[in-house]
């Protein structure tokens, strides 16, 4: 019996130390809500976060390895793929939607433009799946990495095996996303009080406020609901939004409020892309809202903004951008190690 | 690390089964069959009738919620009870459970399918990896049967059927409540699923690729409910 003991006892100790080895802290930034992510089923470890990382840049997860998560994921215009409205995957098949930048994902309750995929950690076999993004199967890539020594190696650091799953793939990819917060832009800096928007910023947020939050709620600059912005139709793709998912009536045309963080970096804009500029965007709001039974309430009283006034809502978007974010070595290409 | 774990583990397993009280092994076996014969995949089409020629190329399902009923009342839950059955892997149709000796059942009830809770879990393992080609890839949720194959009353390119029955949304919750009577008192109660019942109910000319939630799929799963019986 006290062998027992002894036994349980060590093992404790030896558990704990384990723990304290490989943890990694999740930083909830001050005064943000508590993430919806839910840690105990898949903790953070600096090892997985790595993995995760080295899965996110490597085609090896496409069918003929020249797509990689970051062909429309580029760290450098906050995980998104700048300059294309509708991304362009394996053998140049043009996609349907506007790749989403990815930040601050432990707040999202639900993924993609319509909400398609309710957990993050199934997000990733959405796009390696799809005969236009990357056209592979799951157990098609867990044997490709099973014949890899670089994986085989990796998994084993991260998981003291070297069982490779799809389960753990995933897992793994998750915490690679979930580690992309961006909370250190200007604006973060002027609500802790380090920092002073200039005249023209300030407007741009009080007008921000007055117009554009019911929607684009601080912090995360996304109420984390599906909405109708009153865009019209694009009649070539024929994108009813949520009621794809739903098939109810309820949500056609309704999209997933985006962040607006980093939305300089994140052009162009809306689920497929329709607009260039911050501009195009705002004369949308303005003059642009196309009216329809799913029109988000708020909409049906037209936005009135002069042209300075727009200008200056611009300025104010602008303090969104996160260039700690944008250029952290933690995200980018995993250099040494592939 | 894992040694110490195992250990502690082994010791752990000793002490209670020192501490609970007697058990027994029963046997649920849940058999994919064809006019109750064990069910023969095939990629070449075996002759069901003069009329037509069907063969069977792939059939899994999950089952789950495993529960033992005395008088229509639940008098053991099988915890964990979580299984899918491959038609091609007869190691997955037996399934040892434990039971307190003392429980007395006239009736079996499980899922053919799973419940919502699974399907919002994000990534597991095992039976749920989607290795296993059971989850929508396009959007999240499990398959919750699989039955592919071809038949010449297909009018479909290659004669083929593809069913993927799933969906745990309202208004298409896809997984059916199966409740069985259980006759005779041994050690093993088979299930036998009767693709050959499930297929003289589709109309192939109208109906071979359903591949999302849908009423359809909703009423061919209950159909495949309808075909599952105890054998004796």
């Amino acid at each position: 019996m006290k062998k027992i003991g002894v036994v349980i006892l060590m093992g404790f100790i030896v558990l704990s130390g384990y723990n304290s080895i490989d943890k990694y802290s999740f930083y909830v930034p001050k005064n943000w809500p508590k993430p919806i992510y839910d840690f105990s089923k898949n903790p953070l470890s600096e090892d997985k976060i790595m993995l995760g990382r080295v899965l996110f840049y490597d085609p090896i997860l496409s069918r003929d390895s020249t797509i990689s998560c970051a062909n429309c994921h580029s760290p450098y215009s906050a995980f998104t793929h700048i300059d294309h409205d509708l991304s362009h995957g394996i053998d140049n098949e043009i996609g349907t939607r506007n790749a989403p930048s990815l930040m601050n994902l432990a707040w999202q309750s639900s993924f993609m433009w319509d909400g398609a995929v309710n957990h993050l950690d199934m997000q990733a076999l959405a796009p390696i799946s799809n005969p236009i993004e990357m056209d592979e199967k799951i157990n098609h890539v867990v044997s490709k990495l099973q014949s890899s020594k670089l994986y085989t190696n990796l998994f084993y650091k991260a998981f003291s095996d070297s069982s490779i799953t799809g389960e753990r793939l995933l897992k793994c990819i998750s915490q690679f996303m979930v580690t992309l917060v961006s909370y250190q832009s200007k604006y973060d800096s002027v609500i802790n009080k380090e920092a002073l928007f200039s005249q023209q910023e300030e407007n741009g947020y009080r007008l921000f406020k007055k117009n554009c939050a019911s929607c684009h709620k601080e912090p995360l600059f996304t109420n984390n609901q599906f909405e109708n912005n009153g865009l019209p139709m694009d009649t070539f793709l024929k994108d009813v939004g949520r009621m794809a998912v739903t098939q109810d009536s309820a949500n056609y045309l309704q999209f997933k409020v985006p962040t607006l963080r980093n939305i300089e970096y994140s052009y162009p804009y809306m689920h497929d892309g329709r607009f260039k500029k911050l501009s195009d965007v705002l004369k949308h709001y303005t003059t642009g809202i196309h009216s329809s039974k799913t029109l988000f309430k708020q909409l049906n009283n037209p936005i009135v903004l002069s042209s300075n006034e727009r200008v200056d809502i611009i300025a104010f978007l602008l303090t969104l951008s996160d260039k700690e974010f944008v250029f952290s070595q933690k995200y980018n290409y995993p250099k040494n190690i592939f | 690390m894992k040694q110490v774990l195992l250990n502690i583990l082994f010791v752990c397993q000793i002490a209670l089964s020192v501490a609970q009280s007697a058990s027994q092994t029963i046997t649920i076996s849940f058999l994919p069959s064809y006019n109750q014969k064990p069910l023969n995949l095939a990629n070449e089409p075996f002759l069901a009738n003069s009329e037509d020629s069907l063969s069977i190329s792939l059939f899994k399902c999950y089952v789950s919620s495993i529960q033992l009923l005395k008088q229509n009342q639940v008098v053991h839950k099988v915890p964990n009870s979580f299984y899918l059955i491959n038609a091609a892997d007869s190691n997955s149709f037996n399934k040892k459970i434990n039971i307190p000796i003392d429980v007395q059942f006239d009736s079996i009830q499980f899922t053919l399918g799973l419940d919502s809770t699974i399907n919002v879990s994000g990534a597991l393992g095992g039976d749920f990896d989607p290795m296993k080609g059971m989850y929508w890839t396009w959007q999240s949720g499990y398959i919750n049967l699989k039955l592919e194959g071809s038949s010449n009353k297909c009018a479909s390119r290659n004669r083929s059927f593809e069913f993927h029955l799933g969906g745990y949304r309202f208004p298409y919750l896809n997984s059916q409540n199966v409740v069985l009577p259980v006759k005779s008192r041994n050690n093993s109660i088979q299930i036998e699923m009767d693709i050959a019942k499930f297929i003289s109910y589709v109309d192939f000319s109208n109906q071979h690729h359903i591949m999302t939630p849908s009423k359809e799929a909703v009423m061919l799963n209950q159909l495949m409910a309808k075909a599952c019986r105890v054998t004796e």
